[in-house]
């Protein structure tokens, strides 16, 4: 497994349960350390807590979908740096509207535990580039 | 010299050639008149025999009009109708006249170059005549209040026999194939009834007909009566006596009269669109000479029927289609809407054959046959058969020789059909049937008093002429008429648009459920990759083997039903097996099962009765299945699900009951549409995609049962009613309540 990543709190959200549950075990198992929740609501309060640095939730549950757990997890002050991905089985999944909520990266189930990691890897790059752009811009702006 | 003038070389007419006799040629007038003919030259070319006599005339070949000797407005008369071009019209101008003390009507007009004076015995004081204006005025104004035809066609045999006193009155309805049916009639009480009598077309052959239409009214005063001839130069044609009014009529006519026992007649055309559409036969026992202003007043009287039969025509027709327009929108958005195409067609079919004048109607679609009116299911099936090899949309069949062969005599008493091909693809049709022609006619008994058969046979009296009717019509149906036939296209074409959008939005749901199974089965498959990985990296993750087991088994449903699906709309069905099976079987299965797959939520079997039913054990198990899934699924999982089972009015029913909120109304009123988008769009239903309800209602339907929706707060009930097995007779009933006192759960 890849050495060369840090160890990240990621916080699993699916209302499939079997689903979160092994995602996160298995990333748990390649040194993560994780959390899991089954709805919108649960992650929210999860992720108040937790602070994770990365969420990677399902897209269609009951409720609260992923766009709307996304939106109200970039309101968080915590969370306003965290990477998100999507991870769905809709293919065709309203890529515009993710991005515009807030999302990073989308997955498509089924997924390996490679491209998992790998998702987790390039959303954290966004997210760190994204932050360095908004430093120098604030440094340019003094 | 003067010869008489009659046809040249003619056979003697008999009943065969009797359609060629020339009606309007016979050389002849009746004696209660007299005629003068003049040639273009205004000089006299022709007489009736005993016109001297008559009118105290001495006649010559040739003799000038001027020297004549003629009363001064009959001088006038004449002299002006001379005048006039020669037209087809040939239109009559009258006098009155007195000869010696006999009182004539004096009748002329102009017709093929020649003059035509009639001189017609008036009997009647001119008071009576008077009387007859006034009720002629009465007359016209109570027919044009009338509202129907039949209405109106009792009302003017009642006024013409007023006016004119024949002892009987029949009003004649042609039809499509000019035979004919008394739709009315007023006579003397001791008279047979003739009402309901049907005669074939060639009771009038042609040149009678040609002749009713050019002049519309005809008496005969005495059938008893010897013509007179007409006499002319020799070798002149004899008279064309279209026009006349003292035209003597053929013998078969005066045999068929005779038959019947009649002395006098006068017929009267009804003209409607210029054909002939009807006809007031006037019947008198003894002889009878109805004035010509009484006559002229019976004509009018008749222009008055003919003008509002048209129009009630053209408001039946307009109300008609305005009908069809009414019945085609319903259908038309039904046939969008409702789940079920055939039924929703079955829902119009009174009005659908109200519209087009049918007695039955059966539709088809996907080998399902459904029927409405008297036609058995081995009927229906052989009818929709007997349409596998046509390739038109609008099938119109009106005889039995128009049928195939292979259906033999299984089409029963139908035969006239007009079956629309309204979705192609699915084997949608639609059939409207009517029966036999001699089947719809009702008899009024047989005339037999007026069964007097003449040298010429029993043809010529009513009794023979409805059996000679009765052979031509035999195995045709009433014919599907022009308007019929145009609803019927319009009808079509709306169908064939409604079968379209259908299939479209079928089509565009299919593709969204498809495109949807490919998202779901992902998601399953997602943690059975998952799970492998977990194996393969050794971890050790509780229930790893049911995590994996409940995926597979829920990629297996959608699957499942996908086939299922696909198998109802191919048109094969679900293909069930039914035997006698004990309801409460099935149920108390799926239930352990349910328990066993879902060991935190509760079941309560509240009371289950024996039921035994002809049913799919398999198939009514997915349908329980299903609803015991729908009520973990969306019910409030605080709450156990409440089962029963029992029997009421002949019928097994099942409902199942869970705590939750009531099933929103847009869903509600959609639940077991097959791609219905509010569920697909359902978060909550990704485990079944919307496809068990509908599932679930196609196999009760398929057993004669319904499934229901109700709200009893707090509580959303399904209940699924299954009539209960035939062989479930009175003596089975004892073994099964036994055993139902001492299990009920």
């Amino acid at each position: 497994m890849s050495t060369d990543t840090e160890f990240m709190r990621i916080l699993l959200v699916d209302d499939n349960r079997d689903s979160a549950d092994l995602v996160a075990e298995l990333l748990r198992y390649t040194g993560h350390e994780t959390q899991t929740a089954y709805d919108g609501i649960e992650a929210i309060n999860i992720a108040a807590w937790f602070s994770p640095q990365v969420i990677i939730t399902d897209l269609s549950m009951p409720n609260m979908d992923g766009l709307a757990v996304t939106r109200a997890m970039r309101r968080m002050p915590n969370l306003c740096d965290a990477a998100i991905i999507i991870l769905t089985g809709y293919w065709n999944a309203q890529s515009d509207a993710a991005k515009e909520a807030g999302v990073d990266v989308i997955l498509l189930k089924p997924a390996k535990l490679e491209t998992i990691l790998s998702g987790v890897r390039s959303a954290s790059k966004i997210r760190r580039d994204m932050a360095r752009t908004q430093d120098s811009d604030a440094f340019f702006k003094r | 010299v003067s010869t008489p003038l009659v046809p040249q070389g003619g056979a003697a007419v008999t009943l065969d050639n009797c359609a060629q006799e020339p009606i309007h040629l016979l050389g002849m007038v009746q004696p209660h008149g007299a005629m003068l003919v003049l040639d273009g030259a205004l000089q006299l070319s022709a007489w009736s025999a005993n016109a001297e006599s008559l009118l105290s005339m001495v006649l010559s070949l040739g003799l000038p009009l001027a020297q004549m000797v003629l009363a001064p407005a009959v001088r006038e008369m004449v002299d002006a109708c001379a005048a006039e071009p020669d037209d087809e019209d040939s239109a009559h101008t009258t006098v009155q006249t007195t000869i010696g003390n006999i009182d004539f009507d004096c009748i002329t007009h102009r017709y093929l170059g020649h003059v035509l004076i009639e001189y017609e015995r008036r009997i009647v004081s001119l008071e009576v005549e008077g009387m007859s204006a006034v009720k002629v005025h009465v007359a016209v104004d109570s027919l044009r209040r009338q509202k129907s035809i039949s209405d109106l066609m009792t009302r003017v045999t009642q006024q013409v026999r007023t006016l004119t006193g024949f002892d009987r009155v029949m009003a004649y309805r042609f039809r499509h194939d000019d035979s004919g049916e008394v739709v009315a009639e007023a006579r003397v009480a001791h008279l047979p009834p003739l009402l309901g009598m049907r005669y074939p077309a060639s009771d009038i052959p042609a040149q009678a007909r040609r002749l009713y239409l050019i002049n519309t009214l005809r008496l005969i005063a005495n059938v008893n009566d010897t013509p007179v001839a007409m006499l002319g130069r020799q070798g002149d044609a004899p008279i064309d006596m279209s026009h006349s009014v003292l035209r003597s009529v053929s013998p078969i006519h005066i045999e068929y009269l005779c038959n019947m026992g009649v002395g006098a007649s006068m017929s009267v055309s009804i003209v409607v669109n210029g054909r002939l559409w009807g006809m007031l036969a006037c019947h008198h026992m003894g002889p009878k000479q109805v004035p010509y202003s009484v006559r002229m007043a019976v004509d009018l009287l008749v222009q008055v029927l003919a003008a509002t039969v048209q129009w009630l025509d053209t408001q039946r027709r307009s109300k008609l289609i305005d009908q069809s327009m009414e019945v085609r929108t319903r259908l038309m958005r039904s046939m969008v809407d409702d789940e079920d195409v055939l039924r929703s067609i079955m829902d119009d079919a009174a009005a659908l054959c109200a519209t087009l004048a049918a007695e039955a109607m059966i539709v088809c679609q996907h080998g399902r046959v459904l029927v409405h009116g008297d036609v058995d299911q081995t009927v229906a099936a052989a009818v929709i058969a007997s349409l596998s090899d046509c390739a038109e949309e609008l099938v119109v069949r009106q005889a039995r020789q128009e049928w195939p062969d292979s259906i033999g005599d299984q089409s029963g008493k139908w035969v006239g059909m007009l079956a629309f091909s309204f979705d192609p693809s699915t084997g949608g049709w639609l059939v409207l049937l009517r029966t036999e022609q001699i089947e719809a006619v009702r008899w009024a008994g047989p005339p037999e008093k007026i069964i007097t058969t003449g040298p010429l046979g029993p043809r010529l009296t009513p009794r023979g002429s409805f059996d000679e009717w009765r052979q031509t019509v035999i195995g045709m149906s009433k014919p599907w008429d022009h308007t019929q036939l145009v609803i019927a296209r319009q009808l079509l074409v709306e169908m064939h648009r409604a079968s379209l959008a259908r299939h479209a939005e079928t089509e565009r749901a299919r593709q969204q459920l498809f495109a949807m199974l490919g998202h779901d089965l992902r998601d399953p498959l997602h943690t059975i990759n998952m799970a492998a990985m977990m194996l393969e990296l050794g971890g050790d993750v509780k229930n790893l083997g049911q995590r994996i087991r409940s995926s597979s088994t829920r990629m297996a449903r959608m699957v499942g039903q996908i086939l299922d699906i696909s198998r109802i709309e191919g048109g094969i069905g679900l293909g069930m097996k039914r035997i006698n099976i004990d309801l409460r079987t099935v149920l108390l299965d799926i239930v352990d099962e349910a328990r066993i797959g879902n060991p935190e939520t509760r079941y309560l079997l509240t009371s289950i009765d024996h039921a035994i039913v002809d049913g799919d054990a398999d198939r009514l198990s997915q349908v329980v299945g299903n609803l015991l899934s729908n009520a973990k699924n969306h019910g409030d999982a605080a709450h156990a699900i409440d089962i029963r089972l029992g029997i009421e009015g002949g019928f097994a029913v099942l409902s199942i009951r869970n705590a939750s909120r009531p099933i929103n109304g847009e869903l509600a009123r959609v639940l077991y549409d097959p791609f219905k988008r509010v569920a697909l769009d359902n978060a909550r239903n990704r485990g079944g995609m919307g496809l068990g309800l509908h599932l679930a209602h196609k196999i009760v339907t398929e057993h004669s049962g319904t499934i229901k929706y109700s709200y009893e707060a707090p509580n959303v009930i399904f209940a699924v009613e299954i009539p209960l097995a035939l062989t479930m007779a009175p003596a089975d009933t004892p073994t099964t309540t036994s055993t139902n006192n001492g299990e009920t759960a």
